[in-house]
């Protein structure tokens, strides 16, 4: 069996795969990706078991069927060096050969019967969304997720989708210090129902929502797996969701805030971003708000002290309270509007960051207490 | 083939450093006769009273005319001195002052090691400059102990911590003496006997004077594979001191610290309660010290050797640092699981490094109600148990037994 096939194409359909493919496995299969060239399209499947990948193009000049799993790290590496528009891939007798003009490859390859179903079929409700609007609302959340992958705490590990009445959908993550929630009302939606996408799967998303085209995607969700279809690129993912509870976010909101303010966003980037470089190892900055004057201080065994001050429009008490810089920053970093909303509920309360005049999206961040 | 070493100059080794060793003047002795102004000009001897045993900890400039000294027994000081003030120490107050002194040190640099009470190391290598040079910040210094505390200071000045501590000894007490470079150092102390060096005692004098070496000099002149083979791994460090040089950094404490305890169990064991019981109570041993020390710790390690002496270690950073034994014994027991164990366990440790003295909290979502409540709550448990020991209450690990 014998084809042609753009080089480009190919590689971004193995490209997409990527984060699908299972990293540290006892399985030697679920490190390949599965390559299947039927009725003249060819199919790049890749699973962990918790995300499934499917991707398609057409090949014209396929003469026959035939299925095959190559180790993904290699053929990838493969593909990438060779220095041509087109490849002619041949596999024949469970040898995988890649040819261009001047270079030839062989590969091993493996049993293409024994790799899993990665696509199952279509059940229960739909719903269209946009491809653009849902990056931006997983950019939003992702960085507050939590990095530990431990079986404990993988309600953390992960991304919370909230499909409530009225149409609207909510993206939440927390690593229980601070907590991003970025919402959307996607008019009509017929789709009232949550679930957790761990970590891993939810970066596989984002990889394939920032390679594809597509303006809107479609999500089918059954109750124990997300399926994401991007027709125009002719993409599938099938997510499993994580069978675990989400904390209910809603009871850390705070009803009440004792120091409410309003700040310029690259005002407040700015001193934050000078101030942090004092902070070294101590990875805190104090806030100090006087009247209309708020002051950052920090200071370190291996860097030194720093401070700046800038004016603020402030509602409520004084307060002197301690955050950690990062987690101001990668917040802030977030917020597009020239202002944003710092309301404070105490020294050992949770704050919260919003938008100025904008309820789409919210960042609540415990403080470091002050000993 | 055999390996020589290059003698080295200190400035081959290392950018020059400013070195300061402060060392207090008879302090638990100077503390209470400033508490206690009818002793002074009294040969105060702390330590314990007359008729009971115990040892000299500090005495006054007035009891040593009397050749009272440090270390010595108190019915020896008693021979010597009968008509000495003799009183315990009281610790406490001594620490209240040590913390005292600690702040002033902050005020000329970050990085500072003490050694003891009474004594520490300050690199003032990147502050001097802010202060007019390191002799004017040891100045500085000195006067802001006899001000703020009215307490008296010998200061050295060196370019390492070894020529810093010796200058500190120099005009002993209330003096003040720097020791510029490896040059003065041997101009000052060429002459001078071994015994003035650290880590030379009276055994090792003995020892070095049986081979005809008496004076610093002397030293200076051997070879390091004679000294070496004379006194063993020490052998290099002293030909290293004699000439001045010591590599030595200053080192915040609670940066170098590290506590941990092994056991190695009577017979290679696979059973889960006898580890289990033996890490508990090495944890809660551990934990009560930091709570002692009032610190905190944020990496947890475990380490076990298994029959066949093959040594693995598990190692966890923690998003906090913590000084509660239920968290430490969490994460260990976590690690514990996590590790092979096709073997019996022939040893079992664990440790805790990464200390810290005031931690900031980060807190989270789960603290919103009671955290503060758990501080408090930790520190009484620990208060009861130093008072009336371990068995007061039971510890929280008692009941994962």
């Amino acid at each position: 069996m014998k084809f042609e096939i753009n080089k480009k194409t190919l590689s971004s359909l193995v490209d997409m795969a990527e984060k699908a493919v299972a990293k540290k496995t006892t399985n030697p299969i679920l490190s390949g990706i599965k390559i299947e060239v039927a009725a003249k399209e060819l199919n790049v499947y890749a699973t962990d078991l918790q995300t499934g990948f499917h991707g398609k193009t057409t090949v014209e000049d396929s003469q026959e069927d035939c299925a095959f799993v190559v180790d993904h790290k290699n053929f990838s590496e493969i593909l990438k060096s060779l220095p041509v528009v087109s490849i002619i891939i041949n596999y024949d007798n469970g040898v995988l050969s890649l040819e261009s003009a001047t270079t030839a490859f062989k590969l091993p390859t493996m049993n293409a019967a024994e790799f899993p179903n990665v696509i199952p079929s279509v059940a229960g409700s739909t719903v269209d969304l946009e491809r653009e609007k849902i990056l931006h609302m997983i950019e939003k959340v992702i960085f507050c997720a939590s990095r530990d992958s431990d079986p404990l705490s993988r309600n953390l590990n992960s991304v919370y989708w909230d499909f409530r009445s009225g149409g609207f959908l909510s993206l939440v993550a927390t690593d229980s210090y601070r907590l991003g929630i970025s919402e959307i009302n996607l008019q009509q939606s017929s789709l009232v129902s949550s679930f957790l996408l761990s970590l891993r799967s939810v970066e596989e998303l984002r990889n394939v929502l920032l390679s594809c085209r597509s303006k809107t995607f479609k999500l089918n969700f059954d109750g124990s797996r997300a399926l994401f279809s991007f027709s125009e690129d002719s993409v599938e993912l099938a997510l499993n969701v994580i069978d675990s509870k989400f904390p209910n976010y809603m009871d850390i909101l705070p009803k009440a805030f004792k120091t409410k303010m309003v700040l310029s966003t690259a005002e407040f980037s700015e001193i934050l971003r000078r101030v942090s470089i004092a902070s070294g190892s101590s990875e805190q900055v104090k806030m100090d708000v006087n009247e209309e004057l708020l002051t950052l201080s920090a200071n370190s065994a291996d860097v030194g002290e720093g401070k700046d001050t800038i004016t603020v429009e402030k509602e409520g008490n004084n307060i002197l309270i301690a955050y950690s810089p990062r987690y101001l920053r990668e917040a802030v970093e977030k917020i597009e509007t020239t202002e944003f909303e710092f309301n404070i509920s105490g020294e050992t309360n949770p704050t919260v960051l919003k938008p100025f005049n904008d309820n789409n999206y919210m960042y609540i961040v415990m403080p470091i207490r002050l000993v | 083939m055999k390996k020589t070493k290059k003698v080295k100059n200190e400035s081959d080794l290392m950018p020059e450093r400013k070195i300061i060793h402060v060392d207090m003047d008879a302090f638990f002795a100077s503390v209470e006769i400033r508490d206690n102004p009818s002793l002074k000009g009294k040969p105060v001897i702390i330590g314990a009273k007359p008729q009971e045993r115990g040892v000299v900890s500090t005495c006054s400039y007035e009891a040593r005319k009397f050749g009272v000294k440090s270390a010595m027994s108190i019915k020896m000081a008693y021979k010597l001195c009968p008509q000495g003030v003799y009183m315990h120490p009281d610790i406490r107050k001594y620490e209240k002052v040590s913390e005292e002194l600690r702040k002033i040190f902050y005020r000329y640099s970050f990085k500072i090691e003490p050694a003891s009470l009474d004594e520490a190391y300050l690199d003032v290598s990147q502050t001097a400059d802010l202060f007019s040079g390191e002799y004017n910040t040891a100045l500085k210094i000195k006067n802001d102990i006899r001000n703020e505390l009215c307490l008296s200071a010998s200061v050295g000045i060196g370019y390492n911590m070894l020529t810093a501590k010796l200058a500190s000894e120099e005009k002993k007490p209330d003096g003040l003496f720097w020791i510029k470079n490896q040059t003065e150092f041997s101009n000052i102390f060429m002459n001078r006997s071994i015994g003035c060096l650290y880590g030379i005692g009276k055994v090792t004098v003995k020892l070095l004077e049986s081979y005809g070496i008496y004076l610093i000099s002397d030293l200076q002149s051997s070879t390091i594979e004679f000294l070496t083979s004379v006194l063993g791994s020490r052998g290099e460090e002293i030909y290293l001191a004699c000439r001045g040089i010591d590599e030595r950094e200053v080192t915040p404490s609670y940066q170098s610290k590290s506590e941990g305890r092994e056991i190695t169990f009577q017979y290679d064991t696979r059973d889960f309660k006898l580890i289990n019981d033996t890490i508990i109570n090495i944890i809660k041993e551990l934990a009560f010290n930091l709570n002692e020390q009032k610190l905190w710790c944020r990496t947890l390690t475990l380490k076990i050797k298994y029959k066949d002496m093959h040594t693995i270690t598990r190692a966890k950073t923690l998003d906090n640092p913590t000084n509660s034994s239920k968290e430490i014994y969490e994460s260990i027991i976590r690690l514990y699981n996590s590790a092979p164990k096709n073997q019996p366990i022939r040893l079992i440790g664990v440790s805790l490094n990464h200390f810290c003295d005031s931690p900031s909290i980060q807190l989270s979502f789960s603290d919103i109600n009671h955290s503060q409540k758990d501080e408090k709550f930790n520190r009484l448990v620990h208060e009861l148990k130093k008072k009336y020991g371990q068995e007061v209450i039971k510890d929280p690990l008692d009941f994962k037994r």
